[in-house]
C-alpha cells in the first residue's frame, strides 16, 4: 500500500470511528419519500392588513407571535424597537407572503432574545416553514439554542437586514428550499455556520438563491452549503472564521452533491479562527466529534459539480486560500468526484501584502475542472501545479495522490495550527485578526 | 452505607436508566426516552405498550439541528412533528394506537430514522 493510500485509509477509518453507527437506518419502505417544497405558493389577492406589535400599550399586539397567528396571507407585521423574549414560528400556507418587518436601518434595535426561554421557543429566533414568499427584515436574533433565522420546505423567501449572534448551530439557515434571497445580513459566533443553505432539491428549471452583501465572522464555518445548488454568493465578506466557505457533499442530507453554485466577488480572508483553543461559545458535538474542516482555509470545494469561483479576493488564510478536494468519505460514490468546477480570475495575497499559507490546492480528482486567470498565486499544492488545467477543460484531470494525502493530513492533524504559514496582516478598520479568542476584543462588526 | 450496597444501587440505577421503563406493571403504559444526537436516534428500535409516552431528548450539548417527525403510523394516527431543535429540548408523544410507527429527522432523512412498535396490552 502506498503512503497516500495509507493516509486516505486512516482518514476514512478515523471518520468511521467517530461517526456513530446507526442500526437499522437503511431504506426501509414506509419512511417519507424525498419531498420537494410544495403548496402554499399562490399569491394572495388581499385586501391586506398591517398588524402592529409594540412593547408599549399602544401596540395592537404585545407579542410578535400573536400577530403572526392573527396574520392572513400577504399581511404585514410591523414590530417596534424593543427586546422580545420569544422564538417565532411562521408556518403553513395561511402565512404565505407575510412580511415580518422590524427596523431595517437598525436591526440591532429589534431583538429576539433566546436566553431564558424554554422549550420549543428557545430553539429558533424565527422559523418559517412551508409559507411561500415570506419576508423577514430588520431583526436581531441571539442566544437561541438552534438557529437565529431558519426557513424550511418552501419556495421563495427573503431574509434581509438580519443579525444573528451566538445561536447554537447556525445564524441564517435555509433548508430544502427553492429560490430565496439572503441579503445585507450579519452572523457571528456560531457553533457551526454563520450562513447555511442545505439540501436544495434538483429542479428542471432552477430558481436561484441569492446570498448578497452579507458578513460572516467568528463562526466555525462562515458559509456551509451541504448539497446546495443554484446558489449565488456575491459581494460578501467572510473572515475570522475557522473556514470561510464550504460547498460540500454529505450523505446525511438528500440530493448530494452540491451543484451549479456561483461564488463571485467576495472578500475571503483571515479565516484562521482556532476555536479549539478557545471560543465565545461552547463547542458542541458534531463539530468536534468528526473529521473537521481544516482551520485556516478560505474556501474549499469538498466534492461538487459545476461551481464557478471567480473574481474573489483570497488573502491571509494561513493554511490555504482556495482548494478543491474529492469528497473521500461520501458513501454515494457517484457524487464524490469533482466535476466541471472552474476557479478563475481570483486575486490571491492582496497584491503581495497578505499572503495565504498556500494560495491554491487541488488534488486533481474528477473531470472537467479548471483554473484560469488567477493572480498573485505564489504557492500551490501540488507545488508543480500539475493538477491545475487551464480553462476551458474537458476530460479527466490529473489526479495527484500526494496532494490529496497532504490535504487529508491537514484535516486529521490534532494541532490545528501545525501547517499554518503565518503572516502579519495589514490593518483593516474595525477588525482584529481572530486566531485565539480573547474576551473583550473586537474581531468584527456587531451591527 | 457499605461500598457493596452503594455499588449495587449504582448498578441498579444504571440498569433502570438504560431500560428506561418507569414503574409499570406488565402490559401497562410505559415511559421511554429516545436520545437525539448527530445524526442518529438511540435506540433506533423500541417496543412499548399501548398508551405509553415516548420522550425524545436533545442533550444540553447537542450540536446540529434535528427534528422528530412521524413518517408512517397505524391508520387513524395524525402526523406530528417536534419542530427543529438543537439542544436542551424534550418532545413527548403518547402512542395510543397499536402498530408500527416510523420516525425520521427530516434534516437528516438519509441516515436518521427509527421505529416504534406499539403492542396491544
Amino acid at each position: 500500500m502506498r503512503r497516500s493510500t495509507l493516509v486516505l485509509a486512516a482518514a476514512i477509518s478515523a471518520a468511521a470511528l467517530t461517526v456513530p453507527a446507526v442500526a437499522g437506518a437503511g431504506t426501509a419502505p414506509g419512511y417519507p419519500a424525498p419531498e420537494n417544497p410544495a403548496g402554499g405558493e399562490a399569491k394572495p389577492k388581499g385586501p391586506f392588513r398591517t398588524l402592529r406589535v409594540s412593547k408599549r400599550a399602544d401596540g395592537a399586539y404585545r407579542t410578535i407571535q400573536r400577530a403572526v397567528n392573527a396574520a392572513r396571507p400577504g399581511d404585514t407585521i410591523r414590530v417596534a424597537d424593543g427586546t422580545y423574549r420569544e422564538g417565532l414560528i411562521v408556518r403553513g400556507a395561511s402565512k404565505r407572503y407575510v412580511k415580518l418587518l422590524g427596523n431595517a436601518t437598525k436591526p440591532e434595535r429589534v431583538v429576539l432574545e433566546g436566553q431564558g426561554l424554554r422549550g420549543r421557543t428557545a430553539q429558533n429566533g424565527v422559523w418559517v416553514n412551508g409559507a411561500a414568499g415570506v419576508m423577514v427584515r430588520g431583526f436581531k436574533a441571539r442566544n437561541f439554542r438552534s438557529n437565529g433565522f431558519l426557513v424550511t420546505n418552501q419556495t421563495g423567501y427573503t431574509f434581509d437586514e438580519l443579525i444573528a449572534e451566538r445561536d447554537g448551530a447556525y445564524g441564517l439557515y435555509a433548508f430544502n428550499t427553492k429560490g430565496g434571497t439572503i441579503s445585507d445580513s450579519l452572523a457571528y459566533f456560531h457553533n457551526n455556520a454563520g450562513f447555511y443553505v442545505g439540501q436544495t432539491p434538483p429542479q428542471p428549471r432552477p430558481v436561484r438563491t441569492i446570498v448578497r452583501n452579507v458578513t460572516s465572522w467568528g463562526n466555525v464555518i462562515g458559509f456551509s452549503g451541504t448539497n446546495m445548488r443554484y446558489v449565488t454568493i456575491t459581494g460578501s465578506e467572510w473572515f475570522n472564521n475557522g473556514i470561510g466557505i464550504v460547498p460540500n457533499a454529505l450523505d446525511s442530507e438528500k440530493y448530494a452533491p452540491p451543484e451549479e453554485n456561483v461564488i463571485r466577488d467576495n472578500d475571503i480572508y483571515w479565516n484562521n479562527f482556532n476555536y479549539y483553543a478557545g471560543a465565545p461559545f461552547t463547542l458542541r458535538r458534531g463539530v468536534t466529534g468528526k473529521v473537521d474542516y481544516p482551520v485556516g482555509t478560505g474556501l474549499l470545494l469538498f466534492g461538487g459539480r459545476g461551481h464557478i469561483v471567480e473574481g474573489n479576493r483570497f488573502f491571509g488564510n494561513y493554511l490555504v486560500g482556495a482548494g478543491a478536494l474529492q469528497q473521500l468519505l461520501l458513501e454515494q460514490k457517484d457524487a464524490a468526484d469533482l466535476r466541471r468546477n472552474e476557479m478563475r480570475d481570483n486575486a490571491f495575497g492582496l497584491d503581495g501584502t497578505d499572503a495565504n499559507g498556500r494560495d491554491l490546492f487541488y488534488d486533481g480528482n474528477g473531470t472537467g475542472n479548471c483554473f484560469s486567470g488567477n493572480t498573485g498565486v505564489v504557492r500551490t499544492v501540488p507545488a508543480d501545479g500539475s493538477t491545475f488545467a487551464p480553462c476551458p477543460f474537458t476530460g479527466a484531470n490529473a489526479f495527484n495522490s500526494a496532494a490529496q494525502g497532504e490535504a487529508v493530513g491537514w484535516a486529521l492533524e490534532a494541532d490545528r495550527e501545525k501547517f499554518w504559514v503565518r503572516v502579519t496582516h495589514p490593518a483593516r478598520e474595525g477588525i482584529t485578526p481572530l486566531e485565539r479568542f480573547q474576551r473583550g476584543r473586537v474581531y468584527g462588526p456587531t451591527k | 452505607m457499605s461500598r457493596r450496597l452503594a455499588l449495587l444501587l449504582v448498578l441498579t440505577g444504571a440498569a433502570a436508566l438504560a431500560a428506561a421503563p418507569v414503574g409499570v406493571g406488565a402490559g401497562g403504559a410505559q415511559k421511554r426516552t429516545v436520545g437525539v444526537f448527530d445524526n442518529y436516534f438511540t435506540p433506533t428500535k423500541l417496543t412499548v405498550n399501548r398508551g405509553s409516552t415516548v420522550t425524545w431528548r436533545w442533550p444540553d450539548d447537542g450540536g446540529d439541528t434535528h427534528d422528530v417527525e412521524l413518517g408512517s403510523a397505524p391508520a387513524g394516527v395524525r402526523k406530528w412533528t417536534s419542530g427543529p431543535a438543537a439542544a436542551a429540548f424534550d418532545y413527548r408523544r403518547k402512542l395510543t394506537r397499536p402498530g408500527l410507527y416510523k420516525i425520521v429527522c427530516t434534516f437528516h432523512e438519509e441516515e436518521m430514522r427509527m421505529q416504534i412498535r406499539v403492542r396491544r396490552r
